[in-house]
């Protein structure tokens, strides 16, 4: 079982690198911000796989943290991004 | 291996599969709209599957907080792909396929 849980895990960072690398490939801005929601969700998944390898269930803690902090920064970017403002005045 | 452990394992490369596909999609799909489409399918039925497996397969007890990230990332996919949505059309990014039927006449007149 511990080594069909590596696969996976080996399986899930080459998908994050690829997720990773669209952000600095893609062709505009919301692109961009697409990419780097859909690595933090990548890495929540790592985290995830970690826990039951490690056998710790603090990974968990991180993944969760990961997912709320993705939420919030991707709406305030994106936000950012269409008005110049985050905050109303 | 107990039959939940291999039912755990199965979600897991369900949920992996659901990823490459949704990582496939963003590089290949022709625009903006439809890459949108991609992160939600791997932010919905891939972080369900993933996190439950993972609770399935952590010692009894310990999983719950796997549960509650993907409880999480499955009520916030949809607010995120909105906004992005709406940022992409402010910023008028372009759609390949045909024309934005949400464009206003005078948004392009004045600034977005």
């Amino acid at each position: 079982m511990v080594s069909l849980l590596l696969i996976a895990l080996i399986i899930l960072v080459l998908l994050a690198l690829a997720a990773t690398w669209r952000i600095a490939t893609a062709p505009s801005l919301p692109d961009r911000l697409l990419a780097g929601d859909l690595t933090i969700a990548m890495l929540t998944f790592i985290l995830a796989v970690a826990a039951i390898l490690g056998g710790s269930e603090y990974y968990l803690d991180a993944a969760l943290v990961a997912a709320l902090l993705a939420f919030t920064s991707t709406i305030i970017l994106a936000k950012f991004i269409a008005r110049g403002h985050v905050m109303e005045e | 291996m107990n039959a939940l452990a291999w039912l755990g394992i199965l979600g897991l490369y369900t949920g992996i599969a659901i990823c490459a596909a949704g990582v496939l999609g963003i590089y290949r799909f022709p625009d903006i709209y439809t890459r949108l489409n991609a992160l939600a399918k791997v932010t919905t039925m891939g972080a369900l599957l993933v996190h439950l497996s993972s609770a399935a397969l952590l010692p009894w007890g310990q999983g719950e907080k796997g549960v509650l990230t993907a409880l999480v990332l499955l009520l916030t996919t949809p607010v995120v792909t909105q906004a992005i949505a709406l940022t992409a059309h402010i910023l008028r990014t372009c759609n390949v396929n045909r024309e934005d039927d949400l464009r206003h006449p005078q948004q392009d007149e004045g600034p977005g």
